[in-house]
């Protein structure tokens, strides 16, 4: 599969204070990466780093295999964008908004504009200032994918949705991504809407990608487990993240489930009953 | 159209939802025999997740001989050796039986009152003795 | 469809073609060249003002998120730049008399851009505006003459080196991103409507303004911080009016900080104008005429989007049992408004009669017909005000648009009289009408605003 997006060692700091770290990452073509992080953690910087939105203090990062900062205009028309805020011209109408995007690009699908601006009820003749936030981001999105492009980055993209908004996002976005050359990142705190629509989960922590996975091996791996032992039988749980024990046995968190150890503990007729998680938790678990 | 159920928090992948569903209707006779299951299109829209998800449930089955790809017709459920099927079926129920055994030995509840319990609930539900199959 | 962003604002797009017409219609109407400096002025007015809003304009392209990813955005960038300067070279042609001076046009309009527009991007560039004000009384001063034949020809032959420069910067232009912390602060302020322009400054965290604001801010509330605990100290506490003040407060109010740099400054003006020769005086007449104008602005303007900022707020403390008494929230609001606004008019009053002692660019009959005129124009706009603050819609922007078209008028009207000689006003049918008007609107709308309040 090819590297859409190459990230290495890109490091970012923000008024003295370091945000990113020699942060390494690859995502393939036809992924739908769903980028998890705390309120804080560098998510919408690290996105800006890549797009050469904002600048970086160093690293090496190329997309379409070009160098983020000298895109080629070919390979910028096939990116798409939607930022976090909103900083579109607030006295342009929705109308001259759209027209004035349209002029830069070279495919653009009217038909897809239409389509999604009766769908999602947007008026046309209102200014950007007139909006809702929610119908704010639904312009911003139709400005994404009017283009046809083949990497959408979105930031936080349904944070000012209401939950029928989201739906609507996410049809779209399945409809795009039944095509295998789109490469979809977003990242979000809504974790149900990345179980639903990511293959692969990223989060951001501490400046780096902390676990970048499949997302159902991830939840096939971090599991909780709970032995039923006894103290002196001196059990150890691999890849534990968290543990404790009690007097019926041990209750832990793994980050990997080692089948070895498994088969270990059915021979010795210690029972391990494993409790998967939700994705919610998982990355609880992962960033505590 | 039937509507497959999943629940996308789950610590359940969702392919393995849809797997375990799919698998269940197979054996249990919901789908006929070289029935054809709608398209990995068809099952995302209407739950609104990932097609790969979908075509991953659908490979999966396709490797487990539960489904084959016909050209131009899309997954077809196989006609299986009645035995095989049986054995399945079996596999599957043991799976259950396993889990309740687990969760009796839990409760503190002995093996003799669980098959007296089961014995109790066949002679109600089923409406056979024990042995007659 | 970027000259549409770029050139946005239609009052100024119709001020700059009016100019235009009114160039145009004055070369063809001329007989001779007695007016060619008016011409000139004119087509320099209106082409500057042009590149400045252009220059405005910019940063709400280049800075934008999507400026590094939209495809061909620096070249469409360039190319509507130019097609724009193009444009404005086009009357020019019509208007100016010889190739020399066209050429010179050319050099002064570019450099004047790329002034303009280095000013948006990094305020340092800020002092150019100023050393272009100031110039002429170091020259004057040091007895340096312009010869404008000279100059113009010097202009004109350096149009290619001039031209070159703007081409590169030009290239630097359409792939500028720097300063991005200051340039964001700027979009958001030219983005706002003119009602709005305060709200945005407001909105900026307390962190992230200047030093300088911050100690200015800080010092103001200061005042008002010992005012609280003295009043909490001691059993007399604070009157109505006193409470209201405190609460239409801002960084940006015109308070004791305000007057003492405002007092400070003219008199560091007026001890410069007493040392130099009096033949300098008349360099710093149109410093001296906008003094009004600023005071106006950051005094009264600046109160109204205050006040109009907190209605909400101030309908919350209207109902509070303090002001259960009927009226007492209005007519203690009224107390206040009105001392604040008297106040910083006969301040003005004041300085104007200072500087107009030491400078001698109006003698007294016009500054009791300028104080006249400020008291029409103090009466109005409080009544427009009053009417603003009392209904539940927004009209900011109409009434910020009312009261700068309000002192511009009562500007001109005094550099009017400056260039005839007028009688006392007071004695003009006119104005005596205008005057009471004036009178009777504010009457008129205190006793509306009163009973806005008693209907709660």
């Amino acid at each position: 599969m090819t590297c859409i997006v190459n990230v290495k060692g890109l490091t970012k700091s923000y008024k003295n204070q370091s945000v990113l770290k020699e942060l390494n990452w690859q995502v393939e073509q036809g992924d739908v990466v769903g980028l998890l992080g705390k309120n804080g953690a560098g998510k919408s910087t690290l996105l800006k780093s890549i797009l050469n939105i904002s600048d970086i203090d160093s690293g090496a990062i190329s997309i379409f295999g070009e160098p983020s900062n000298q895109l080629s205009s070919i390979s910028k028309a096939r990116i798409a964008y939607v930022p976090q805020e909103n900083d579109e011209i607030s006295w342009l109408s929705v109308k001259d908004l759209i027209n004035f995007r349209k002029q830069f690009y070279s495919t653009w699908s009217d038909e897809k504009v239409t389509e999604l601006v009766s769908s999602w009820e947007i008026d046309l003749a209102k200014k950007v200032a007139e909006l809702s936030p929610g119908q704010v981001q639904r312009v911003l999105i139709i400005l994404a994918l009017a283009p046809m492009p083949e990497l959408l980055v979105f930031d936080e993209p349904a944070a000012s949705l209401d939950p029928a908004g989201r739906r609507d996002f996410l049809k779209e976005i399945l409809n795009l991504v039944s095509d295998e050359n789109i490469t979809v990142i977003f990242s979000t705190h809504i974790t149900s809407d990345l179980e639903r629509i990511a293959n692969k989960v990223a989060i951001l922590d501490k400046g780096q990608i902390c676990y970048y996975n499949d997302l159902d091996v991830t939840k096939e791996s971090v599991v909780q487990l709970t032995v039923h032992c006894k103290k002196e039988q001196d059990i150890t749980i691999p890849y534990l993240l968290r543990g404790k024990h009690h007097s019926q046995g041990q209750y832990g968190v793994v980050s990997q489930l080692d089948q070895t150890w498994l088969t270990e503990m059915k021979e010795k007729n210690v029972e391990v009953t494993i409790n998967p998680m939700g994705l919610e938790d998982i990355f609880l678990e992962l960033t505590a | 159209m039937e509507q497959f159920i999943i629940s996308p928090s789950s610590g359940i992948p969702i392919y393995k939802q849809l797997y375990s569903q799919i698998e269940r209707m197979v054996l249990n006779g919901y789908f006929s025999v070289d029935q054809r299951l709608p398209s990995v299109r068809q099952v995302a829209s209407d739950l609104h997740v990932n097609p790969m998800t979908v075509s991953k449930a659908y490979g999966l089955l396709e490797e487990r001989g539960y489904l084959k790809r016909l050209r131009g017709k899309g997954m077809v459920v196989t006609a299986r050796d009645n035995e095989v099927l049986q054995q399945e079926k079996l596999i599957m129920l043991d799976e259950m039986i396993k889990e309740l055994l687990a969760q009796a030995k839990h409760m503190g509840i002995s093996g003799d009152k669980v098959e007296q319990m089961i014995k109790h609930s066949i002679a109600n539900e089923l409406n056979e003795t024990v042995g007659k199959e | 469809m970027m000259n549409t962003i770029l050139l946005h604002g239609w009052l100024v797009k119709v001020f700059i073609v009016l100019l235009w017409v009114i160039a145009i219609a004055m070369r063809f109407t001329m007989q001779d060249d007695t007016r060619e400096g008016l011409l000139f002025s004119l087509i320099a007015i209106s082409n500057f003002l042009l590149y400045l809003m252009v220059a405005m304009r910019l940063p709400l392209l280049t800075h934008s998120n999507m400026a590094v990813l939209l495809p061909h955005f620096p070249q469409k960038l360039k190319q509507a730049l130019l097609v724009i300067f193009a444009i404005s070279l086009l009357p020019t042609l019509l208007v100016l008399p010889n190739v020399v001076t066209w050429l010179a046009f050319i050099s002064i309009s570019i450099l004047a851009t790329l002034v303009f527009v280095a000013m948006i991007y990094q305020p340092i560039y800020q002092i150019f505006l100023w050393l272009f004000i100031l110039m002429p009384l170091p020259m004057a001063l040091l007895d340096i003459s312009l010869d404008k034949e000279k100059l113009f020809t010097a202009l004109a032959w350096l149009l290619p080196l001039i031209s070159w420069l703007a081409y590169v910067l030009l290239n630097k232009l359409a792939h500028y991103r720097g300063n991005h912390h200051h340039v964001s602060k700027m979009i958001a302020i030219t983005n706002a409507s003119i009602g709005k322009t305060l709200a945005v400054q407001e909105s900026i965290p307390f962190a992230d303004r200047t030093k300088l604001a911050q100690w200015w801010a800080n010092s103001h509330y200061n005042h008002y911080r010992k005012l609280i605990c003295a009043a909490t100290n001691t059993s007399q506490g604070l009157s109505n009016r006193k409470l209201i003040e405190i609460s239409c407060q801002s960084a940006n109010s015109f308070g004791a900080n305000a007057y003492v740099i405002w007092s400070l400054g003219i008199t560091l003006l007026c001890l410069i104008g007493l040392v130099i020769d009096e033949s300098y005086h008349h360099f710093f007449t149109p410093m001296v005429t906008l003094i009004p104008a600023m005071i106006i602005g950051t005094g009264s303007i600046t109160l109204f989007q205050i006040i109009q900022g907190k209605k909400s707020y101030l309908a919350r403390l209207a109902i509070l049992p303090r002001f259960k008494q009927h009226n007492s929230f209005a007519r203690a609001f009224l107390y206040y408004v009105f001392s604040n606004q008297v106040l910083l008019y006969c301040f003005i009053a004041v300085l104007l009669a200072v500087t107009a002692k030491v400078f001698g660019h109006i003698n007294e009959a016009i500054y009791i017909n300028s104080v006249l005129i400020l008291l029409v124009h103090c009466f109005v706009s409080i009544s427009i005000m009053l009417f603003a603050w009392r209904t539940v819609d927004d009209y900011s922007n109409p009434i910020v648009w009312l009261m700068i078209i309000g002192f511009v008028g009562t500007m001109v009207l005094t550099i009017q009289m400056v260039k005839s000689t007028m009688e006392l006003l007071i004695f003009s049918g006119l104005f005596q009408v205008l005057l009471a008007s004036s009178v009777l609107l504010i009457m008129f709308s205190s006793f509306r605003y009163l009973n806005y309040y008693s209907n709660k």
